[in-house]
């Protein structure tokens, strides 16, 4: 009898809930870089990020870092959050042209578990960058989740193509999609802006 | 000519008349005649049909039927009939029960932030097959261990309805294991209050609740069962149960933590200890034709006509001795 109890509490060990959350406890989107035409992640270096307006101009990762995945937190009190790259060193002809990428979205409540507790969801609606070393930026579902998944591509030119072509590639993206399935409008031409619906693409 | 032609025709007509009434007369030799008697003397269907035909039978109390020789006194079973299965020893309608789950008040005890209490019924038909139908209220009001929030469902009813298979079905109903299979639907709601939220990376720390939500959700649940009587009619019963969500209502703020008759949706095991009360159904079936009466319990004779008692029977008269 001893042995029936001890396979049966084994089994109930092994069926309930693992006690613990393998997602993340917020929703906070990740961006991944990928090179423009190969589409193959690559590690920048010498870029700094960091969000516009955040307190103390606190940075989310140092230019000295070498990243390919970075998280970009959304403010859950307002419906819009930008963020700065700024280059440095090599990776930039001036340094002065900083890329922004801004999201626009909705909260939405959620209880995800127990054990990754409740939390803001966020529902993209459109979003904008700048294309100064940034080539184009997609954004592969709209709904920003716990779920530990990449929601945004970052293009990036080849180095062969860095330094001053910023500008000039936005009349491609302008109210229609570019190479990479990305679906913008309003683009710039001058100001080196583009905006894009957000949405699952 | 025409003359020899019809005889010649006649001839062979005769000829083949002949030839089709002849017999063949198959030899006969001690081999050919015990040839089939051997050959079949180790068919065991013919060995136990000629058994059968010399012997008497009974059934066990196994519901076996057994077979003794009227000349050797020996006992054998047909060993083609092994294997049925016996028939059952118990009424139709047997007994009717119900009980109490108390397994999560005593978990509330210890500890438990869900769950209330359950009570079913069921009737046994043959001590073997038991539908059921059981009918519970759930609750549960749930901090986060952390505190980052508070998980709240208001009471609400939940049921479940199944069956419940005796494998001990030909034994002492003292003592029961049983399968079974349920399923379980509950409505019930549920909402989050003070979710607390870090500032994080922008310093913008706050709190939200998530509104109420109104859900229906079924599953399926298979279990293993024990019942032992502990007085009178009065037994336990501790089941070991595996359930399965097949359905639930879409949520637009998350799904729920807590479901009432189901317990958590993390957990795919539960367990139930039941007190049970059983009242017993026999003397609502019909007898049976082949019950043996008991003396004590045979009605009571008919009296008599009156007019055929009174009259006793004339002394027969006397032999008249015989007259030389």
């Amino acid at each position: 009898m001893l042995p029936l109890i001890a396979a049966a509490l084994c089994l109930a060990a092994g069926a309930c809930g693992s006690g613990g959350c393998y997602d993340n406890q917020n929703a906070i989107p990740l961006a991944q870089f990928l090179e423009i035409g190969t589409s193959k992640s690559i590690s920048i270096s010498g870029v700094g990020i960091s969000g516009v307006g955040a307190p103390n101009d606190s940075v989310l990762v140092q230019p000295s870092q070498s990243i390919s995945q970075v998280y970009l937190p959304m403010r859950s009190s307002a419906s819009s959050t930008a963020w700065c790259f700024h280059y440095t060193g090599e990776a930039a002809s001036v340094e002065t042209d900083n890329d922004t990428i801004t999201l626009n979205y909705s909260s939405l409540p959620f209880f995800a578990s127990e054990e990754c507790g409740a939390m803001y969801y966020y529902k993209i609606t459109s979003f904008s960058y700048t294309t100064h070393l940034i080539d184009s930026v997609a954004v592969t579902d709209s709904l920003i989740t716990n779920v530990d998944i990449p929601r945004i591509n970052i293009y990036f030119r080849a180095a062969s193509d860095e330094g001053g072509e910023g500008g000039d590639d936005n009349s491609d993206n302008e109210g229609g999609d570019d190479n990479n399935g990305n679906e913008n409008a309003g683009g710039e031409e001058s100001g080196n802006e583009n905006a894009g619906e957000g949405g699952q693409q | 000519m025409k003359r020899l032609s019809a005889v010649l025709l006649l001839i062979a007509v005769l000829a083949c008349t002949a030839a089709a009434q002849r017999r063949i007369k198959p030899v006969e030799t001690p081999a050919t005649v015990t040839q089939s008697i051997n050959e079949t003397a180790a068919d065991t269907s013919r060995i136990n049909a000629r058994r059968r035909a010399q012997s008497i039978s009974y059934i066990d109390d196994r519901g076996l039927t057994i077979y003794v020789d009227t000349v050797t006194n020996i006992e054998w079973t047909d060993s083609t009939l092994i294997g049925r299965v016996p028939k059952m020893i118990y009424p139709l309608l047997h007994s009717a029960s119900i009980g109490v789950n108390i397994w999560d008040p005593v978990m509330r005890i210890f500890g438990q932030e869900h769950g209330l209490a359950d009570i079913w019924a069921e009737v046994d038909f043959h001590n073997r097959y038991k539908p059921t139908v059981e009918i519970g209220l759930g609750t549960a009001s749930h901090p986060a261990p952390d505190g980052r929030f508070m998980y709240r469902s208001p009471l609400s009813v939940f049921f479940r309805i199944g069956a419940s298979y005796n494998f001990l079905f030909n034994s002492n109903p003292d003592y029961q294991f049983m399968a079974g299979v349920r399923y379980g639907f509950s409505p019930f709601s549920f909402h989050v209050d003070n979710v607390k939220i870090p500032g994080g990376y922008w310093g913008e720390p706050g709190t939200f609740d998530i509104p109420s939500q109104h859900i229906t959700a079924g599953w399926l649940e298979f279990s293993l069962s024990l019942r032992v009587k502990l007085w009178g009619p009065v037994s336990a019963g501790w089941s070991f149960k595996f359930h399965s969500l097949l359905h639930e209502s879409a949520c637009t703020y998350g799904k729920p933590w807590y479901i009432p008759g189901y317990g958590t949706r993390n957990g795919s095991v539960t367990g139930s200890f039941s007190i049970v009360y059983t009242i017993p159904l026999r003397h609502l079936n019909k007898p049976d034709p082949d019950t043996v009466i008991e003396g004590e319990n045979l009605p009571e004779p008919p009296p008599p006509p009156q007019d055929t008692i009174a009259a006793p029977l004339p002394e027969p008269p006397a032999p008249t001795p015989l007259q030389q």
